[in-house]
């Protein structure tokens, strides 16, 4: 029988294919990482000042990747909970669990780089509209499926709990990304993903790319070495449990 | 003006920098704990064998 893609990506579903796999996938995207984003900041401390904030620009290459890697990383984790309730793929709660710390601390490096961004340039560190509010709502989201994992003894019963408020909590995720639309707000307008295209100049957009790109490596990189824990955990759980049975 | 933007600027890469150090080493300790974990219960299964 033929191998398809489908059977390829089915066999990586068994956690010791993983395993080897990640072996050597996580140095290939540290590698890949670490010079993305060398370029792109270095692209970027080179781009001219901006009209209007003059060298202040220079922190949206953290800050924005990390807003997209906030967003991101929960759509992947709402695709994993899909994993675990409904196809009941081994690795998805691995993945959505591993998931979770990288997530919240994206959402953090945003609000934080944010705050430090606002002031000088709207006057104030915090201010209670659209955008900022609900980014911090998926902070505290984050925050809470890290404490619902913490919460359970037996994984597979902390998975289905934690799949259940991961796709409830879906439902921010477009209301982040379209508040600055629905609301009136200090943040700027989506200036990348936009229906009529990027409306920001290539001097910004191109290093802002090669950053989102690098982080993006980083995330996928440090998403495996806490994959593997992950599987490594749950095998050290089994172990011990058989141990404790055959003690008795 | 130049000075005031590089303090905010180095503040933010700071704390970017802090966070994703502190990401790295937590998900390098975890992973070396739970190999640990593991060669110690199997060890002790081989023993018992």
């Amino acid at each position: 029988m033929p191998r398809t893609p489908r059977m390829k990506m089915s066999e990586l579903a068994n956690p010791n294919r993983f395993m080897r796999f990640s072996r050597w996938m996580i140095p290939l995207f540290a590698a890949l990482a670490l010079p993305l984003l060398a370029y792109g900041f270095y692209l970027g401390f080179q781009a001219p000042p901006e009209r209007d904030q003059g060298y202040m620009f220079r922190i949206m290459f953290v800050h924005v990747p990390a807003a997209w890697l906030a967003l991101g990383i929960y759509t992947v984790m709402a695709v994993a909970a899909l994993g675990t309730l409904v196809w009941r793929h081994p690795l998805a709660d691995v993945a959505q669990k591993a998931a979770a710390p990288f997530g919240a601390s994206f959402a953090l490096i945003c609000l934080v780089t944010g705050s430090i961004w606002g002031y000088p340039t709207w006057g104030t560190f915090w201010e209670w509209d659209g955008r900022l509010t609900s980014m911090l709502v998926l902070f505290l989201i984050y925050l809470g499926i890290i404490a619902l994992w913490r919460a359970f003894e037996e994984p597979l019963l902390a998975a289905k709990a934690v799949a259940i408020l991961t796709l409830a909590g879906f439902i921010n995720i477009p209301i982040v990304k379209f508040s600055v639309d629905w609301w009136s707000t200090l943040h700027q307008p989506a200036s990348v993903f936009r229906l009529g295209g990027p409306t920001m100049h290539a001097a910004y957009l191109t290093p802002l790319i090669f950053c989102a790109l690098g982080f993006s490596f980083l995330f996928g990189a440090m998403l495996m070495v806490a994959m593997r824990s992950e599987i490594l955990r749950r095998r050290v759980r089994t172990l011990a449990i058989f141990a404790a049975q055959e003690v008795r | 003006m130049v000075h005031l933007h590089t303090t905010f600027i180095a503040t933010a890469y700071g704390f970017a920098a802090f966070v994703l150090c502190a990401l790295f080493v937590w998900a390098a300790l975890d992973y070396r704990a739970q190999c640990k974990a593991l060669a110690e219960l199997e060890a002790r299964r081989a023993k018992k064998k």
